[in-house]
């Protein structure tokens, strides 16, 4: 479909015009851009679209920028193996591509990216064996000049030889073979003896003779062509005759007939090749000829003569695989600009094509004015008529720098050249000076292009822009000749003049700017100025607004308002990439069409976006020149430069719309190549873990016409924000967190065709400690342990705090069992010891027995009040209290003592230590005991108070007192000091003789 | 003083006999028996009970409190007084949940130890400010577990409160203005009420209730 459509562009250009030739420039291929082998005997294109070449040493793989050579891996050195690649390279149906010659039959694995040895051939050697065709059963045919035809199928791995029905003579065999169609081999092994076609289908070798000297058999589509009485006879394989072409008459007749190759292509060309004459075309529309040979005087010509292979691709370009001069590569897509000259060397007579000005009669041949005088040039048949300047000729072109050429209302053909101006006369090829002032005579001598333009006023006058300013010229009287009038002279060069609207003029000067001029009367009157120091070079009225004018200058294309004096300046910054214009034409899309030192522009008004087209484009090359663009009546544009000049329709202009295809031909991971797999190749999934995160991708755009031009749009879904346009065939991506990618590539061609896209899924496993469940884990991980340590703890503590307890209890149970055992026995032993004092006391009453039974009491009371405190570590002042109470009751109660006991109420939240009970006990006994006794008292008081955290103890008697403690001391005041102290406390005696003592001690808590 | 009959289940030869003794000495007593064992104090005085018991705690075989334990439920008006070496608290509060009401040491002199059985004899329950605070604890924690459990009065426990304190009976009964007959009787109520909740805790144990 999209064939059709770029070949109905172009049968629309064909319209009015002859067949465009094409412009022949060969890309070269070799080994210094990577080739391994510059004897290229096989091309094949895949089915993804790279392009693949056979050469003597190798398989080599091709995707617009690179080059990757295949040799299988030597395994075992006696099995040898030779890397010549002889007959065609096949795809099978697992894209796997297959060739053969006489040391084995090697396949290329997709999967695997390599060339290995299925098979190794022996007892071959010496003589030729290649692969012909694969068929659609997957059996590989290959003919072998020794043996026959073999067919090897890829599925069973099996061999079936079909062997020649005679026996081979080796004398006779002639050096190259040709064969195969679809369904059938073709060969002629002699000379001399027809040939023969072998059958894959009957698996029959048939042997026809009507011609017997056959020189030579080659594929034509699905037919094979014989060169049979000085044409080629194209038949098919049930040697039916299709058609006929006839041989290049500029080929010696005996050479002739040897042709290589032969391929039609989609434009009416058949390609051929013939050995040492290089490379035709047949052209079946004009029935000639087109040769191509290399000669180091053009530009990008063929780089041998001797052609061995011949292929198309998809994208129209034609890949010739030469010997000894790598592959070969021309574009047969319809040229977007004529070119003239097609090379260089064509026109003996032009020793440059440096072109000035254009100018298209209705005839359609384009006035050229060069350096080398005038040229009339006939686009049909590229010829050219020369007028140069002979001094002795006054009907010479007037000067050999021919700078403005214009035909008038009137029909008039002014030439203006470097030594005069003339009217030239197409039927006489006369040339009619004018007659000038004497002063414009001068002034034109000192330059050599004096008029840049000649235009025609709306009244009918002549205007030439020239290097010192205006100059005009009217009719006389008569309407017949010519002659000058002075202008004005002294406004420095023009470039070019253009009447925007009836009497208003707009210049441009190179050094003054943008001059408005008002015509009246004959008369032109300076009106205004702009952008005085800026280079202009040309004008072009915009054809929508006649207001607007576009400038062509030095430093960009200046859109300009007439009536507001605005403008608008496009340069490098909106993509003009070279600034410099020169010529500036409008197309009938109202697209502008600029020249300049860079190439050729479009400019879209509406959008404001360049298309710029460089010398790759066919152009004559990057620099063109002031002056040189014209817009003719049949509606062709052209641009003249310093090496020839282009012509163009530009609604014409072919685009192709053939796609490119995007490819990702190689995926490094952690630099390392990552080896296809099924799942890759087939399903475009890659699954890696979370340290394979550096990836690098090789991307490739399969569209062979400027591979430069190719670019690249890319994005890593979920890790680019956007879409990244480059022309970078290596994309990388490091430290890619874990996740989920996607991979997406389009590509661009020349034609910014863009592809479909191309993805890959990328999936990067997060290790295992990055994983939610992972995560989960390690949350309940720490939660249990968090548990565990906190329940060991607290239970550690509490073991600790049990142990302790444990500990204490048992001391204390200690403590309680050796006092109650002590008491037991020992109470046992005193009460005894009582009781028989008593019994004896009645017996015989004695004091002696009375103190014995006493004391025996008093020991068992002490060990008592020893036993209660040591029950509990630590005891409530309230059981104190409740205890002193009970055992002053003891010692006061058969006394005669008035006694009082105030103790503060509520103390039980006050624990006393198990000391502090012991020693305030004791003490408050000892002193109500010595009370009792030594003091004769009639009152005793004993109180306690608290007050900031302090136990304020009272004992007082009103007793005889004493006024010298050393009495005391050895009544137990010493014991009771020492007790105070034992517990921090504080002991005050006041005593008065006669009037009681009383006893204030003070206990912290 | 006179008491019909008493009986004293003391091992140690010596203190009974000194015990024996003593009491006949001061008081006016019909009968006066002593066991050495609590098995055979418990088979006799079974079969003939006697007004007063003294008990020691320490026999050989069973000990004193289960006698009483005992003799209390077959006899519930017998008086058990416990006789003890020193006065270990636990050792009366079992006693006086058992059934005991009244506790001596041993050392005590005997005029002491007359006065005690007198005092016995009239209704009174001597009682330790120790032993008060026990009664209280017990008397609290039951609270809330048994519905038979037999709760203090006010006054009975205002008494036990002050008892605990460490004030006598003369004393307690100035200071909330009643006969110190009314602070021994409520004394005794408090020890029967002791006595039927640790009865009741007891049958509760072996499941009859």
């Amino acid at each position: 479909m999209k064939l059709i459509i770029t070949l109905s562009f172009f049968a629309f250009a064909f319209y009015g015009n002859a067949q465009q030739p094409i412009i022949p420039r060969f890309d070269i291929l070799g080994v210094n851009e990577g080739l391994s082998q510059s004897s290229v005997y096989a091309i094949y294109q895949d089915k993804i679209g790279y392009m693949w070449f056979g050469t003597a040493d190798g398989l080599n793989r091709y995707d617009g920028k690179e080059v990757k050579v295949y040799k299988p891996v030597i395994k075992n050195p006696q099995n040898g193996f030779s890397n010549f690649i002889r007959g065609n390279i096949c795809e099978d149906n697992k894209r796997n591509l297959w060739y053969i010659n006489e040391t084995g039959i090697f396949c290329y694995n997709r999967l695997k990216d390599s060339v290995e040895v299925i098979q190794y051939l022996k007892d071959n050697s010496f003589l030729e064996e290649k692969l012909v065709f694969i068929d659609s059963l997957q059996t590989l045919w290959s003919f072998n000049i020794n043996k026959g035809v073999s067919a090897y199928n890829i599925i069973s791995g099996q061999t079936h030889l079909y062997p020649f029905p005679f026996k081979v003579n080796y004398n006779l065999i002639r050096g190259d073979i040709a064969y195969r169609t679809m369904n059938a081999i073709v060969f002629a092994l002699y000379f001399n003896d027809g040939y023969y076609i072998f059958d894959t289908d009957t698996k029959q070798y048939k042997h026809f003779t009507e011609d017997k000297s056959i020189p030579n058999i080659f594929s034509f589509k699905d037919e094979f062509a014989l060169v049979i009485n000085d044409s080629m006879v194209v038949k098919t394989t049930k040697n039916v005759t299709v058609k006929k072409i006839p041989l290049p008459a500029s080929v010696a007749k005996d050479e002739r007939k040897f042709i290589y190759n032969i391929l039609p292509d989609n434009y009416g060309r058949i390609w051929i090749s013939i050995p040492s004459n290089g490379l035709f075309y047949y052209s079946e529309k004009e029935k000639k000829y087109y040769q191509y040979k290399h000669d180091n005087s053009k530009l990008q010509s063929l780089s041998i003569d001797l052609v061995r292979t011949l292929f198309i691709d998809r994208n129209d370009n034609l890949w010739i695989g030469t010997d000894g001069g790598g592959v070969c590569k021309l574009d047969l897509k319809p040229a977007k600009f004529n070119l003239f000259p097609l090379n260089e060397g064509d026109y003996h007579f032009l020793n440059n094509y440096f072109t000035k000005c254009f100018y298209e009669d209705d005839k359609g041949k384009v006035y050229v004015g060069t350096l080398n005088g005038l040229n009339v040039f006939n686009p049909q048949d590229y010829s050219v008529k020369n007028y140069t300047y002979n001094a002795s000729d006054k009907y010479s072109v007037p000067g050999n720098y021919v700078s403005a050429i214009f035909k008038d209302s009137k029909n008039r053909i002014w030439v203006a050249g470097s030594l005069g101006v003339a009217l030239f006369s197409e039927a006489t090829g006369k040339f009619n000076r004018i007659k000038l002032p004497e002063k414009l005579e001068k002034l034109l001598l000192t330059t050599n292009y004096f008029i840049y333009r000649l235009i025609e006023t709306t009244d009918g006058s002549i205007v030439a822009a020239t290097m010192y300013g205006i100059v005009f010229f009217n009719a006389d009287k008569q309407q017949n000749i010519m002659y000058a009038d002075t202008g004005y002279l002294n406004m420095g060069p023009i470039t070019d003049i253009k009447e925007i609207s009836p009497n208003e003029f707009w210049f441009t000067s190179p050094t003054n700017g943008l001059y408005h001029f008002q015509k009246k009367q004959n008369k032109y009157i300076y009106k205004e100025q702009f952008f005085p120091n800026i280079d202009l070079r040309c004008i072009a009225p915009d054809e929508e607004d006649k207001q607007v004018i576009w400038i062509g200058s030095g430093v960009g294309l200046i859109r300009f308002d007439t009536r507001t004096k605005q403008y608008i300046l496009y340069d490098n910054k909106d993509g003009l990439n070279n600034s410099y214009i020169y010529g500036v034409l409008e197309d009938k899309q109202h697209n502008l069409w600029l020249s300049t030192n860079g190439g050729i522009f479009m400019f879209n008004k509406q959008t404001h976006q360049f298309i710029h087209y460089d010398a790759d484009y066919g152009l004559q090359s990057n620099e063109f020149n002031t002056g040189a663009y014209y817009k003719s009546n049949s509606g062709n544009f052209y641009f003249g430069g310093i090496k020839g000049f282009n012509w163009f329709k530009p609604e014409h202009i072919a685009r192709t719309t053939l796609q490119p295809v995007a490819a990702i031909s190689e995926i490094s991971i952690n630099e390392v190549v990552h080896n296809n797999d099924t799942l890759l190749f087939h399903q475009k999934k890659l699954t890696l873990s979370y340290d394979e995160n550096d990836l690098v991708f090789k991307v490739a755009s399969l569209d062979f016409t400027k591979p430069d031009a190719n670019r690249f749009q890319y994005q890593l879904q979920d890790w680019d924000d956007n879409f990244i346009i480059t022309d970078n065939n290596v994309i990388r991506y490091s430290k890619l967190p874990p996740g989920n990618y996607v991979f997406v590539l389009k590509t661009s061609n020349s034609d910014d065709v863009w592809s479909n896209e191309e993805k890959i899924y990328i999936t990067i496993t997060p290790p295992f400690w990055q994983t939610w469940w992972f995560y989960m884990l390690m949350i309940i991980v720490i939660i249990v342990v968090a548990i565990v340590s906190i329940r060991t703890f607290v239970k550690k503590k509490l073991k600790e705090q049990q142990r302790e307890l444990e500990k204490q209890k048992a001391l204390v149970e200690e403590r309680q069992r050796i006092s109650r055992e002590m008491h037991d026995d020992i109470g046992s032993g005193l009460t005894q010891i009582a009781l028989m004092s008593d019994a004896a006391i009645r017996k015989n009453k004695s004091t002696e027995l009375n103190d014995i039974a006493q004391t025996s009491r008093k020991l068992i009371s002490s060990m008592s009040e020893i036993v209660w405190s040591l029950q509990t570590e630590n005891k409530p002042l309230e059981q104190l209290f409740a205890y002193i109470r009970e055992q002053l009751f003891k010692l006061l109660e058969y006394t005669d003592i008035d006694y009082q006991i105030q103790f503060p109420d509520n103390t039980n939240h006050i624990i006393l230590k198990n000391k502090q009970s012991r020693n305030i006990l004791l003490i408050t006994k000892e002193l109500v005991n010595n009370a009792v006794k030594h003091s004769k008292a009639k009152h005793i008081s004993i109180s306690c108070n608290i007050k900031n955290q302090q136990l304020y103890f009272e004992v007082k008697d009103d007793g005889i007192g004493f006024t010298e403690f050393a009495s005391f001391e050895g009544n137990g005041l010493k014991n009771i000091k020492s007790r105070i102290d034992d517990i921090k406390g504080i002991l005050t005696i006041n005593s008065t003789k006669g009037y009681g003592t009383t006893f204030n001690y003070t206990i912290p808590l | 003083m006179e008491i019909p009959s008493i009986a004293i289940i003391e091992d140690d030869d010596k203190i009974r006999h000194y015990l024996t003794e003593q009491i006949h000495l001061a008081i006016n007593v019909a009968e006066l028996r002593t066991f050495k064992t609590a098995e055979t104090a418990l088979k006799e005085l079974t079969a003939t009970p006697c007004t007063i018991a003294l008990f020691d705690i320490q026999l050989p075989g069973m000990n004193g409190i289960e006698c009483i334990k005992r003799l209390k439920m077959v006899h519930p008006k017998m008086q058990m007084m416990v006789l003890t070496v020193h006065d270990n608290n636990d050792h009366i509060f079992d006693a006086l949940k058992a059934g005991a009401v009244s506790y001596l040491l041993k050392t005590t002199p005997s005029e002491k130890i007359i006065e005690a059985i007198q005092e016995v004899n009239n209704g009174g329950s001597p009682i330790s400010s120790q032993i008060a605070r026990k009664v209280i604890e017990a008397f609290s924690i039951k609270q809330k577990t048994n519905d038979s459990f037999q709760e203090l009065s006010k006054r009975e426990q205002e008494i036990l409160e002050l008892l605990s304190k460490g004030f006598r009976y003369k004393e307690i009964a100035a200071k909330i203005f009643i006969s110190i007959e009314t602070v021994r009787t409520h004394i005794r109520n408090i020890y029967e009420k002791l006595q039927v909740n640790s009865r009741i805790e007891a049958l509760k144990k072996t499941g009859f209730l």
